[in-house]
């Protein structure tokens, strides 16, 4: 098991734990930074994400940049945005061989951490302004991610389903932003972006290594030492409102598959009893979707739910037939309905529990899903063991999933739909 | 029983080989430190695999495309009852999957692996397949197949790939198409697991907080012993030459999109091993992150971070790609080319194929004792038909300049190459 060091705070709102387990060969670093989810910076976010981990000051270029990671064993550094509620979450994770594992004996941690922070606070940029041809190469990828982001169906009918779900509220933003919103950006503004986040993010940062290296600590402190900080408040539940009636939407696209997402919504329930709830849904092969919507009735081949408590929703997503499209929703509420009557067996409900305890140690089997654990209890607010977190789950009654999934309503249905059949061309030379 | 213990020389990982007197093979790597503990029961069959016969005197037999993955799907439904249900109870998380040249059950469990490890063994053992059960699946993996008909990575692939080769199935979908599964038949189901999943074509890869003494207790009470059988899976003769220099499909996608494919000499054993690490390194040197080559493409415009090269290679198959979104992708493809030729010339520089070897072995040894990745490299390492995935580490700290410049003259043609493109509609 990993031992987990208490967390410290090594800066006005920036927290660190060091997690210590000697089975990795890696030592890895992520840095979280929350900030605002907005339609105004979102584009800048996830440019931000290629301009930091592309290059740096001292290696200028990406191919430079790679060829020293390269020359540390393939240390790496990579960024992305992803949300949280209704932040905006911009990680930087930094990951090296231990040197302990190094051909000549050679000590690459120190080697690596400078690359790392250079590329986070000493970009390839000057006089207020990331450099021009980064910046170009960097747009370019943007604009193009954004054209992109029809290619994967079930991503793209997600998304369409949180514009509708949400709103009006910051969980409706993009992640990406908008093609419009992306153009106008310039190396000035993206860098202001950045000087932004670098003073006012809630930052998290979690290090999972094999052994002490005290080393860290003591970089990252000083890194973000020169700081001047006036970071932000978080307040991570923010339930979305129910709509009064059903919101409704579709897209047509020349797909061999239509894609049905619904969104239900909840009122304030407690978080161990709406976990178990979704998990009968769709966390097991034993689960409702799987064993009824797909294995009894092959309506799908997939029927997922998750659950978004920061905003008091429960998201459903299935591939279907355009002719089943109305079986497969009805297929979908039916198992509600059986949540709300009481119908499912004990051992369903045991069975939730053992894969939670199951996930929890795969968890801790690799590096990452190490530090997830920590980020998910500093945004839950309340930190729990993990056989506290089981036992709080094991306690929740059937009377309460009842009464859980009664108060369910469905707030918001998008369908992505066959637009006719596919009209392949091909051609050869 | 024959055991052999395998060394990695350079991070003293271990992994015990043994032969089963049931005709199994059985490979075991303890993971020190894991709490979990993964399995694979894995058979030498996948998609590819659509022609064979068990006697050199016999005709060969041709089955369905996707039979393979369709008998994966059914393998968890016995005749009492749903696998799944056995493996939830225990905690145990359970699935499977099949490639081109590959089939494998598995589970990962932190409690009760003993009894988790007879479900697999037990189940595996014993197919079950009627015309009610075999009716319900196609219509599941439809959906599937559809899921995937709109994936327009894949349809990219798979077009390339028809490009390339004449006959070998490994252009086809792994899943076959609605047509192809809907000639599947609870007979047919049968004669392929019997012919397949001999014991004497299978492998049982554990790795993570286990024992092989553990294993063979449950192996010796589960497996039934099986005979040797004469199993001939082959492909009809391959031509050298490729069928197409382009292929082009319009898709909803936001830009298009291009797979470039190289045909090359497909290899066996050790040596599709070896050839694998050495295309490997030598398409980071020619088109990686550090290269000239993607320097040039970048700056140019013409690839965005979405480009990426890799070798794919099995069972009488060597193609090296180059993928990526382009606007201009014949101007990718002219780049390559260009630098190709440029390489071959002037040849590739000894201190960036240093550090790129460096990296390779950094790489390796990062994930090497982690239960998913061990278990996935000692089957990966069976079905290639060699002992010990360990031998990688030996072949690439081995590997020469010259190995590279090798690959690099051999395996890029420019008459064996083939531009697949996806175009926005």
């Amino acid at each position: 098991m990993p031992q987990f060091c208490p967390t410290v705070t090594i800066g006005s709102g920036i927290r660190y734990t060091e997690v210590i387990d000697p089975k990795f060969r890696n030592c890895s670093v992520y840095l979280q930074f929350y900030v605002p989810r907005s339609a105004e910076t979102v584009s800048a976010y996830s440019m931000l994400k290629d301009l930091l981990s592309l290059a740096s000051k001292a290696y200028p270029t990406q191919a430079a940049l790679s060829l020293r990671l390269e020359s540390l064993y393939a240390s790496g550094v990579s960024a992305g945005i992803s949300a949280c509620g209704d932040y905006l979450v911009f990680s930087l994770t930094g990951n090296w061989l231990d040197d302990r594992y190094t051909l000549e004996g050679e000590s690459i941690t120190n080697a690596t951490l400078d690359v790392i922070l250079g590329c986070l606070l000493n970009p390839n940029a000057e006089n207020g302004a990331f450099e021009e041809k980064l910046f170009r190469y960097c747009k370019q990828n943007l604009l193009d991610d954004i054209d992109c982001e029809i290619n994967d169906k079930r991503g793209y009918a997600l998304r369409k389903l949180a514009e509708l779900t949400y709103a009006g509220e910051p969980s409706a933003v993009s992640l990406l932003g908008t093609k419009e919103t992306a153009e106008q950006l310039t190396p000035e503004s993206v860098y202001a972006v950045w000087q932004e986040m670098l003073r006012t993010a809630d930052i998290d940062i979690v290090a999972v290594l094999p052994e002490q290296k005290p080393q860290l600590q003591v970089r990252l402190t000083e890194a973000f030492s020169g700081l001047a900080r006036r970071p932000i408040t978080l307040t991570f539940e923010q339930p979305s409102p129910c709509k009064e009636i059903t919101a409704e939407a579709e897209e047509q696209m020349p797909v061999e598959q239509c894609k049905l997402c619904m969104a239900m919504k909840y009122p304030t329930v407690d978080y161990d009893v709406i976990w178990m709830l979704n998990f009968l849904l769709s966390g097991t092969t034993s689960s409702l979707f799987f064993s009824n919507v797909r294995e009894k009735r092959s309506l799908c081949y997939y029927c997922a739910s998750r659950n978004n408590w920061m905003k008091h929703t429960i998201v459903i997503d299935s591939g279907v037939k355009t002719e089943q499209l109305e079986e497969a929703k009805a297929a979908i509420l039916e198992q509600i309905d059986i949540l709300r009557a009481g119908t499912f067996t004990n051992e369903q409900m045991t069975e939730c529990c053992l894969m939670l305890e199951h996930a929890f140690r795969t968890m801790f089997e690799s590096p990452k899903g190490t530090a997830s654990y920590v980020f998910t209890q500093h945004e839950a607010g309340k930190e729990r063991s993990v056989e506290e977190i089981l036992a709080a789950r094991r306690a929740v009654t059937r009377e309460q999933i009842m009464e859980a999934a009664a108060a369910l309503q469905l707030d918001s249905v998008w369908v992505l739909r066959t637009a006719e059949p596919s009209n392949e061309q091909e051609g050869a030379e | 029983m024959r055991t052999t213990v395998h060394t990695d020389a350079k991070t003293g990982d271990q992994y015990t080989q043994v032969f089963h007197p049931s005709g199994l093979e059985i490979r075991v790597m303890e993971c020190k430190g894991y709490q979990t503990a993964y399995a694979l029961f894995g058979t030498r069959y996948g998609s590819i695999n659509t022609r064979f016969r068990l006697s050199p005197t016999d005709a060969f037999t041709e089955v369905p495309e996707g039979i393979a993955h369709f008998l994966e799907h059914k393998l968890f439904e016995n005749e009492d009852c749903d696998v799944f249900s056995k493996f939830n109870a225990l905690g145990a998380y359970a699935n499977a999957f099949t490639s081109f040249d590959r089939t494998a059950y598995l589970f990962q469990a932190s409690r009760a692996f003993d009894e988790a490890l007879e479900i697999l063994l037990d189940f595996v053992q014993q197919p079950y397949f009627t015309e009610q059960t075999v009716a319900k699946e196609q219509g599941i993996i439809a959906q599937e197949i559809q899921m995937y008909l709109d994936e327009p990575s894949d349809r990219l692939f798979y077009q390339m790939l028809e490009g390339l080769y004449h006959h070998h199935p490994v252009k086809i979908d792994v899943a076959g198409s609605v047509e192809s599964i809907a000639k599947i038949t609870p007979e047919l189901l049968y004669r392929c697991y019997d012919v397949f999943y001999n014991l004497h074509n299978m492998v049982l890869c554990v790795a993570g907080n286990v024992t092989m003494e553990q294993v063979l207790a449950v192996a010796d009470r589960v497996l039934k012993p099986a005979k040797p059988s004469m199993l001939e899976s082959a492909f009809l003769p391959e031509p050298v030459e490729i069928v197409r220099s382009f292929v082009s499909r319009k898709m909803a996608v936001g830009k298009p999109m291009f797979s470039i494919g190289f045909k090359s000499k497909p290899e066996k054993g050790m040596e599709l091993c070896r050839a694998g690490l050495v295309a490997q390194l030598m398409l980071q040197l020619l088109a990686g992150r550090s290269s000239a080559l993607y320097q040039h493409l970048t700056a140019e415009g013409l690839v965005n971070e979405a480009f990426a090269v890799y070798p794919f290679a099995g069972d009488g198959y060597f193609t090296l790609v180059f993928e990526g979104e382009s606007d201009n992708p014949q101007a990718v493809l002219d780049a390559i080319l260009a630098e190709i030729e440029h390489c071959k010339t002037h040849g590739f520089d000894a201190d960036h194929f240093s550090i790129l070897k460096r990296a390779s072995y950094g790489e390796r040894v990062r994930n090497s004792n982690k239960p998913e990745p061990a278990a996935m490299n000692l089957l990966g390492a069976f079905i290639v038909g060699i002992d010990s995935p360990f031998a990688e580490s030996r072949i690439l700290a081995e590997l020469t300049l010259k190995d590279v410049q090798a690959c690099l003259c051999e395996r890029l043609q420019a008459d064996k190459v083939c531009l697949s493109v996806v175009e926005p509609e």
